[in-house]
């Protein structure tokens, strides 16, 4: 047994690639945590506790979006290095994909899966989040070494190590225009890598986020969760009849999928499904945005900033309502009162064309048909009505693109 | 020319960025419902506000002074009229869909003034090929005509005389203490909730100053003609003269001074009204 260690170019992507997808799912868990969470009276909460509720959903999706930034930061060090952007992850839910191997004295596997928020799904975040012990022992082999880590923080580790260790100048050898320097929003700021110094400090901020001492940084992904969880047990104390979240069931997927493990409830209710159905396309449209947006395959400045634009405008335009939408629609004929919610799905391997052109028609064909799609759901009787707000988006979205599509033309 | 100079704070709740901007209650943004207070709306209301603030300003937008060809007539019977905008008017931006920050229009654009027995009425049409279209609907090119002007800011200082907001970290330091205040003679959970939620919220703004300060100086200015059909009454019989229909009505207003905390705004701006005295 030799010490772990990534030496080659080849293991760097393949831990930055394992670091990408980690990132990808954990803020799906979080996501679908957050809007979870309820949000009015009816839906059998006092009003200060839904004070205290929303407060949670807050701060729970800062840590989401903190995680969008750090898949950002990812895909900067990946192609730093003359990796491909990674946005592929395995449907859920993934009960053993990650965290392989516990460490010495560590808590073992964590589940990947979509669950309400509870005292339960804040276990597994703080054990997502907590700060790394050791670093794991594993074998030296002629193939890359195997990736083996204990916590989120622990993965970072070993590639900052890496980043350190392996010769800088051979290492840098992706083209630096292809790399995200812009600010996405709300002063979520993308590292720039461009050398040994740059991917050094974008790891370091990533490690602080997740898992800094609440006295060090009160923020901090990991203190947030043991924040939350302490608050929540206190709730729970004064009121034992306290529950806050929404009857949600986990894993709520549209269909059984090759890659998914079982535990997935498969919605059944037809009108909850087709919604289901258009939050995973919408979703999938957003990723391919992504893909898009850091393939840098020439676009120009503006059509830069179109991507980056609308990728940010479908997240809270479109995602972030339609999954909390699902939340609230029943899920299952024979699971009464129970919801739906957003199931992160992928039908397919996604992939951008290698003609831009292409790639900017498929991106508003899909976009047109979605904002169909959601036009045809919400002149349904009973639909939500945030559907044909939703729709409006949609349309809007159509449109702004096919500027971009048509610039191709020129 | 009958020109009439309007002021005074409006109501606009509603969600800001990264929220959805259909958010219903706020919470990754700067703005939000508390407690026992009903959902986001988004709706500018320029005169009955619902769910007003404790200690925040009095909404109510009226005219100020009324001009008869440049001749300010102090009793004339428009002064202190309501100025409303009808059908539910929004800033629509939708975080950049339809329109950047700072770049939002208000739409629909349905003007009311009623004083004395006189109303004047006007709704804008965005697009005049397609009347029924919405501003999420048109083309950008025809969307810019509601838009702000870019290139004539509004001074703050102008702003800070419109609002008497001289200071904008004392401004909400004072609500803070107000409402701290409030608070600790405050049984009532829900009103406690409420008033912990506004207090958090200043306390933290005041300790690291962000956007929810700096916007008390902020503004957005509009200008353009409302060219819809035209609807008034009593003119001649009060005003003593003929308003006219047809031509578009040219009116330039600014909205802002932004009071992060009770969800109000301040609107300036002239209305010029086609007018033959009889």
């Amino acid at each position: 047994m030799l010490e772990s260690k990534i030496d080659t170019r080849e293991e760097l992507i393949n831990a930055l690639t394992e670091a990408a997808e980690l990132e990808h799912g954990l803020l799906c868990q979080y996501l679908f945590a957050a809007l979870s969470i309820k949000k009015h009276p009816t839906e059998g909460a006092t009003l200060p506790q839904l004070e205290l509720l929303r407060s949670w959903e807050t701060h729970i999706l800062r840590v989401a979006r903190e995680e969008m930034a750090h898949l950002g930061t990812v895909t900067n060090l990946l192609t730093a290095i003359g990796g491909g952007p990674q946005f592929r992850r395995p449907n859920f839910p993934q009960p053993s994909r990650y965290f392989p191997e516990p460490a010495k004295g560590g808590i073992g596997q964590v589940e990947f899966v979509l669950e309400a928020f509870s005292a339960r799904a804040l276990e597994r975040f703080i054990r997502f989040e907590a700060p790394e012990e050791e670093l794991k022992l594993t074998l030296e082999a002629i193939g890359p070494d195997p990736i083996g880590y204990d916590t989120v923080g622990d993965l970072y580790t070993q590639i900052r190590e890496a980043f350190e260790t392996l010769d800088e100048r051979e290492l840098f050898i992706g083209p630096r225009a292809a790399q995200d320097t812009d600010d996405w929003s709300a002063n979520l700021k993308i590292r720039n890598v461009v050398d040994r110094a740059t991917a050094v400090e974008a790891i370091n901020d990533i490690i602080e986020e997740g898992e800094a001492a609440p006295t060090k940084l009160p923020t901090s992904h990991w203190a947030t969760f043991v924040r939350i969880s302490e608050e929540l047990e206190e709730e729970v104390k004064q009121d034992p009849n306290f529950d806050p979240a929404r009857p949600v069931v986990s894993n709520p997927l549209t269909r059984q999928h090759r890659d998914s493990s079982p535990g997935a409830t498969i919605i059944n209710d037809p009108d909850t499904l087709e919604i289901a159905e258009l939050f995973n396309a919408v979703y999938g449209t957003m990723m391919l945005m992504l893909m898009q947006f850091y393939s840098f395959a020439g676009e120009s400045t503006e059509q830069r900033e179109g991507l980056r634009a609308t990728a940010r405008q479908m997240m809270s335009g479109v995602v972030r309502p339609l999954g909390e939408i699902l939340t609230q629609l029943p899920a299952r004929d024979d699971l009464p009162g129970r919801t739906a919610g957003p199931g992160f799905e992928f039908y397919t391997d996604l992939r951008v064309p290698g003609d831009r052109r292409n790639s900017w028609m498929i991106i508003h064909e899909r976009l047109a048909h979605e904002a169909e799609g959601c036009r045809r759901l919400a002149v349904k009787t009973g639909a939500p009505q945030r559907l044909a707000y939703l729709q409006e988006n949609l349309e809007g979205l159509a449109r702004n693109t096919q500027r971009f599509m048509n610039q191709e033309e020129l | 020319m009958l020109t009439l100079n309007f002021e005074g704070w409006f109501q606009c709740r509603l969600a800001t960025d990264p929220d959805p901007s259909d958010e219903p209650r706020g919470v990754s943004g700067w703005t939000f419902a508390v407690a026992g207070e009903e959902d986001l709306d988004r709706i500018i209301r320029l005169q009955e506000p619902i769910s007003p603030r404790s200690h925040g300003p009095e909404v109510g937008v009226v005219v100020r002074t009324v001009a008869v060809d440049e001749q300010r007539i102090p009793d004339h019977p428009l002064v202190g009229g309501r100025i409303q905008l009808l059908d539910s008017p929004k800033f629509e931006g939708r975080n950049g869909i339809v329109a950047e920050d700072a770049a939002e229009g208000i739409d629909p654009f349905h003007l009311r003034i009623t004083a004395g027995g006189v109303t004047l009425r006007r709704r804008d049409i965005l697009d005049p090929q397609h009347p029924e279209r919405k501003m999420n609907e048109v083309d950008p090119t025809v969307l810019k005509r509601r838009q702000p002007v870019v290139d004539d800011p509004v001074e703050r200082a102008e702003i800070a005389e419109a609002t008497g907001i001289m200071d904008y970290l004392g401004y909400r330091s004072e609500r803070k203490k107000k409402l701290e205040t409030d608070l600790q003679g405050e049984g009532d959970p829900v009103l406690r909730a409420a008033l912990q939620k506004r207090i958090a919220d200043l306390k933290e703004s005041l300790e690291k100053p962000d956007i929810r300060v700096g916007i008390l100086g902020a503004s957005l200015r509009y200008r353009f003609a409302i060219r819809g059909p035209a609807e008034v009454s009593g003119d001649r019989e009060v005003l003593g003269g003929i308003v006219g229909t047809s031509p578009p009505w040219p009116i330039e207003f600014w909205a802002g001074g932004w009071d992060a905390d009770a969800l109000c705004g301040y609107m300036r701006g002239r209305l010029q009204v086609p007018f033959r005295p009889l």
